[in-house]
């Protein structure tokens, strides 16, 4: 497990799975902001990771294809699944805090694992403290999908925010 | 006079084109051609043999029809294209793995392939050329109907002659549209989303053929083509017309903006062009009783009991019990499915068993979720849901405050209900399900059977909509927007979707759309069961006579156990189903393992298609 650069590790998770579900799992992108303990909350990005390697069908969530990726490639997935997130993503993330990719053999270890939540996905997570100002996020007008951004909060239910393109939000780590 | 002058010219012109034809070129239109090339007393065939077993046998695609007329042809050895062997070879494995595989299935391809195994004794790579009896042929890969397509080109008695399998018809049509199902890597599109998306490498292959200059087009399907770069002109331009309709109404254009389907439209229509949808409707928040999880639509009422539309996996599922958890919600009263994707239904049964509580449906939908097995649809998933309580179309239900109507509604697919839920306090909201968004249709997905008939599929949506309370605003599972089509944009999304429909009928070779549109015309029921040795069984085969006039079908089963079976004929109304029900015994010493029973149909007019759909019987 490795940081992508400036800061704290943080603990990711990768939900890759020989788990099929469906093809429209792959209409939006997703964003899931809840809390992390009582002094933070986390982000989650979701990467569909099908939409990541030419040749792979873009609804595929069957990830078996991953089995047969080399170390080389799956990195090139990991490194795609970074600039998908930079690039789709503009985020003032507080100094120190930085979105954490998983590492290959993470990838593969957990490829074998079903009943992900979501199946398909390279999902990063950063932990960010509930002290800071709201986190300016802007959804890239690049992006070919929208997306579908929850806010989870304890006694509540969750706020769904659907965002097209080029639209902003202000994530209240609150 | 007019009649008999007319009649001459007829003659005259078969007479003409007759001629041209080489005389070492046999040819017997027949639903699977019969197609020899004749030379020092010896014979090739071409996917089916007209009279003598042929030397060598040359297979164009490896349609399961296509493949057993060519074991019926009993060649002495066949060339095939290096793409058809992964259907050729290992067809044991494969159905094995596919009372699996049939579950969860988005890839959307033809299931007609062979059941037993038929290698070729040669495989060809694109462009390579082979010489028998002193003629050359050479294979290019003509890929697009199908995806293992293959044309033969040779020379006889001076004339070009390309044997273009289902590539291409008389009149430049092609036998259907669902064969075309297939994912669109350049714009990120799947399979399930892949409307006719191997269309643009279809018009790749007619630009091949066109670049050869054939002098005729010998297809496997009715008459040769005596006028290939005519023929294979209109069917472009037939094809990029229906291609270029298609993306107008598309709902695709909310989910993924307008440069994935720029992509779409410059493959099949060409660089610069596109084929932008309407703007988008009109959308608003959702009210305050209905909360978007997931798939999953949750009503709240007043008294904070729930009731659910969906539950389509394992995170839906944990945040209905988290708002349980937390008080938000008391308890959950009710479950209605919307339709048969597992992304809305792969967690029903476990919902319905811990919150206790029923699950409904439309009699389309209630079947496919309580018994998956006996069903063969895109992602149908396995979880069987113990108890599901029919709900007829129109059948109103009063639930907390609100009031309740039931509908059927085939729009993203023929299993499809929607449910119209009218509140004190609000406009009415019609849960869709899928098949709309805010800028159109949902019919991306042939395998849906999205049928295009007047009286059913969008056209049928669109008149129940016109039923429902005026001002009704619609919500779609996977939109967290309340939306509505104004006057004008239900007039363009019917106008586009019925000129659709007669670019269609103009572009196969159906007496209905619908034979084009709906790979399931004739299915068995169910597609899998389990048994035991010596155990009696039935099946049903199902058949839905699309054509406008009543109809007679014949249905003769073929397979391991079958050679006693009688064949059986019904006569179906118009638009109507029909059931013809056959009896089936194991035999004691049958061993374990899949078996694939497949049904010939034959319709009262001539067409006959065989082992056109197949059932799975797994012997335990």
């Amino acid at each position: 497990m490795h940081s992508t650069g400036l800061g704290q590790t943080i603990w990711i998770i990768v939900l890759v799975a020989s788990f099929r579900l469906s093809a429209h799992d792959s209409l939006y992108n997703y964003i899931e902001v809840r809390p992390a303990g009582p002094e933070s909350v986390e982000i989650e990005f979701t990467v569909h990771a099908a939409e990541l390697v030419p040749g792979v069908d873009p609804n595929s969530t069957d990830l078996l294809w991953i089995e047969n990726l080399t170390d080389a490639e799956v990195e090139t997935l990991l490194s795609r699944a970074r600039d998908f997130v930079a690039d789709s993503y503009l985020c003032s993330l507080p100094i120190g805090c930085d979105i954490t990719f998983p590492d290959c053999a993470e990838i593969r270890q957990l490829a074998l694992e079903a009943d992900a939540p979501r199946p398909g996905c390279i999902v990063a997570h950063v932990t960010v403290s509930r002290h800071q100002h709201p986190i300016a996020l802007r959804y890239s007008e690049e992006a070919q999908k929208r997306l579908m951004l929850v806010v989870t909060t304890p006694g509540a239910f969750p706020q769904v925010h659907d965002l097209a393109p080029g639209e902003k939000f202000d994530i209240s780590p609150q | 006079m007019k009649l008999l002058a007319s009649l001459a010219a007829g003659l005259t012109v078969a007479v003409s084109l007759a001629e041209e034809l080489p005389s070492s070129l046999k040819f017997e239109q027949k639903e699977v051609n019969a197609i020899s090339v004749v030379a020092n007393g010896h014979q090739l065939s071409i996917n089916r043999s007209t009279d003598a077993d042929p030397e060598l046998l040359l297979l164009t695609h490896a349609r399961r029809d296509v493949v057993e007329f060519a074991r019926d042809s009993s060649p002495s050895s066949v060339n095939a294209s290096s793409a058809s062997q992964e259907f050729l070879e290992g067809t044991s494995e494969r159905w094995d793995a596919w009372w699996d595989d049939r579950f969860d299935y988005y890839e959307q391809q033809v299931t007609r392939l062979p059941v037993q195994d038929f290698p070729a004794d040669k495989y060809l790579e694109d462009g390579a050329s082979f010489n028998w009896r002193g003629l050359e042929f050479r294979l290019i890969a003509t890929p697009g109907y199908t995806r293992d397509g293959a044309s033969y080109l040779t020379e006889l008695e001076g004339k070009k002659v390309a044997f273009t399998g289902e590539l291409i018809l008389d009149g430049g049509r092609v036998q259907d549209l669902y064969s075309f199902q297939e994912s669109i890597p350049a714009a990120k599109i799947g399979g399930y989303h892949g409307y006719m998306g191997r269309l643009a490498i279809w018009l790749e292959s007619l630009d091949k053929l066109a670049a050869e200059k054939p002098d005729f087009l010998v297809p496997s399907r009715g008459p040769i083509i005596h006028n290939p770069l005519e023929t294979i002109s209109a069917a472009r331009s037939k094809a990029r017309q229906i291609y270029r309709n298609y993306l107008s109404t598309n709902a695709l254009h909310w989910y993924f903006g307008e440069e994935r389907m720029q992509t779409c439209a410059e493959l099949v229509l060409g660089p610069g062009e596109n084929a932008p949808g309407m703007p988008f409707a009109e959308h608003i928040d959702l009210p305050d009783w209905c909360q978007h999880i997931g798939t999953t639509k949750l009503l709240v009422s007043q008294s904070g009991r729930g009731f659910v539309l969906d539950v389509g996996g394992t995170r839906s599922l944990d945040t209905l019990r988290t708002v349980i958890a937390d008080g938000l919600v008391k308890g959950i009263d009710g479950i209605f499915a919307t339709h048969t994707h597992n992304d809305h239904t792969a967690a029903i049964a476990e919902a319905a068993r811990e919150f206790g509580c029923p699950v409904y449906a439309l009699p389309e939908v209630a079947d496919v979720i309580a018994s998956p097995g006996k069903w063969f649809l895109p992602g149908v998933s396995p979880n069987a849901v113990d108890e599901v309580i029919t709900k007829q179309d129109g059948e109103e239900m009063a639930w907390q405050e609100f009031a309740l109507t039931f509908h059927f509604f085939p729009g993203q697919m023929y299993n499809h209900g929607a449910l119209l839920v009218e509140h004190p306090e609000h406009a009415p909201v019609v849960f869709i399900g899928d098949s709309f968004s805010p800028s159109g249709i949902d019919d991306y997905c042939l395998m849906n059977r999205n049928l295009m008939g007047t009286d059913t599929g969008y056209e049928l949506c669109f008149k129940i909509l016109e039923t429902l309370p005026e001002g009704v605003w619609m919500v779609n599972q996977h939109i967290p927007h309340l939306f509505r089509f104004t006057a004008e944009e239900k007039s363009f999304l019917l106008d586009r979707y019925r000129d659709r429909r007669k670019l269609i009928s103009e572009f196969v070779n159906w007496d209905h759309v619908d034979y084009a549109i709906d790979s399931q015309w004739a299915s068995f029921y169910p597609y899998g069961q389990t048994a035991t040795p010596g155990q009696s069984l039935s099946t049903d085969v199902r058949i839905h006579n699309h054509s406008i006039v009543s109809r007679s079908f014949t249905v003769k089963l073929a397979g391991k156990w079958i050679s006693n079976i009688e064949q059986k004929s019904i006569e179906i109304a118009p638009r109507e189903t029909g059931v013809l029900t056959f009896s089936l015994k194991v035999p004691d010493n049958a061993e374990s393992g899949i078996y694939m029973i497949t049904a010939d149909i034959e319709r009262s007019d001539g067409v006959t298609c065989r082992a056109f759909c197949e059932t799975l019987i797994r012997v335990e």
